[in-house]
């Protein structure tokens, strides 16, 4: 059997396993941070999104003796909020992805102003605003990628294992909502014709 | 589209990429954007709202309330357990107590029962017990609830 789950969670998990004192309330408060936010990017609904932590951490504990070190102890437990987030849009028939998805065939060919002051821009309410309502807006699962890629800063070998997608198909889709993201931000920083 | 990165991909595709990727990159340093190329920029913009926090967030002690319905769930199972375990302890005590008391008293019932059949016509013994039958796969066929009236 290949570990490559590092060795402090090798031994939360055998503390865990054992019933030692406080080890499960260490394990979660470890890896709340990453379920809230798969779950709250999949459902976006907060009391949803709290009930369905509360169950995957209920279900962790119940498989933990299945967890065989093969990966790192929050991809699986990433798996895991995942699937019960994915379960929980497939009872609501909320659609994963945008069944029309809009992305130019060629390039979109822009003359990028070199005057963009990003400081301000980041600074100007009205702009985080609408980029926020942006990301909101987006379908759940490259809402819940980018999410995962930008600010849990994992790798995209990591969110395959968490979503069981190919890597490809990943980058397809951080690379579109990326694109969109940028280009509904043109009207409101400008841009050249 | 597939992978973005790959080298097929139209010019533009990889350009776009190769920035995106490239804000990202940056905005995780905390790099000065002022020397970046302006798509760059741009893309810094929304890997800059990315990284913040979610609106929403866990209660402050969700790890404790989580490790404590878990205690009361495995006290909840102890007690389900313990009373299944007396349930059954019960009905095999009233089992043996039945059990003796036929035994015991079967000879002064049994001819009294059998005066008080029918008939001793073979046909009605077999129809008693087909009724008897007929009887028990319905009550066993529904549900407690409606057993006890409330179905």
């Amino acid at each position: 059997m290949n570990s490559v789950a590092p060795s402090a969670d090798r031994e939360l998990v055998e503390a865990v396993l054992r019933g030692a004192p406080g080890a499960f309330e260490t394990l979660v408060r470890a890896h709340q941070g990453l379920c809230w936010h798969i779950i709250y990017r999949m459902v976006r609904h907060p009391e949803d999104a709290r009930e369905l932590c509360q169950e995957t951490f209920l279900r962790v504990h119940q498989k933990l003796h299945q967890y065989r070190y093969e990966s790192a102890l929050k991809s699986w437990i990433g798996q895991i909020a995942y699937s019960i987030a994915l379960r929980h849009l497939e009872r609501r028939k909320i659609s994963l992805v945008d069944l029309h998805p809009e992305l130019p065939q060629t390039d979109p060919l822009e003359r990028i102003g070199d005057d963009f002051d990003l400081e301000a821009a980041c600074a100007d309410e009205q702009t985080t605003r609408l980029l926020h309502q942006a990301i909101e807006s987006l379908p759940a699962l490259p809402r819940t990628l980018l999410t995962l890629y930008h600010l849990d800063e994992l790798t995209i070998p990591e969110i395959t294992q968490i979503t069981g997608l190919p890597s490809g198909t990943i980058k397809s889709h951080l690379f579109r909502s990326r694109l969109k993201l940028r280009q509904l931000l043109e009207p409101a920083i400008g841009v050249f014709p | 589209m597939n992978d973005p990165s790959q080298h097929d991909q139209p010019s533009w595709v990889q350009r776009e990429w190769a920035a995106q990727e490239r804000a990202r990159q940056e905005e995780h340093l905390a790099l000065d954007a002022s020397a970046s190329d302006p798509l760059v920029r741009r893309y810094r913009l929304a890997a800059h709202a990315l990284r913040q926090p979610l609106p929403d967030a866990l209660p402050p002690d969700f790890a404790t309330q989580v490790a404590g319905s878990l205690l009361h769930a495995r006290q909840d199972a102890n007690e389900t357990r313990l009373e299944q375990i007396m349930l059954i302890g019960l009905c095999g005590l009233l089992g043996i107590v039945a059990l003796v008391i036929l035994t015991s008293y079967a000879g002064a019932w049994l001819p009294a029962m059998r005066a008080a059949l029918p008939a001793a016509d073979p046909s009605h013994r077999w129809l008693l017990i087909f009724a008897g039958c007929a009887g028990v796969s319905y009550l066993l066929g529904r549900g407690p609830a409606q057993r006890l009236g409330r179905g």
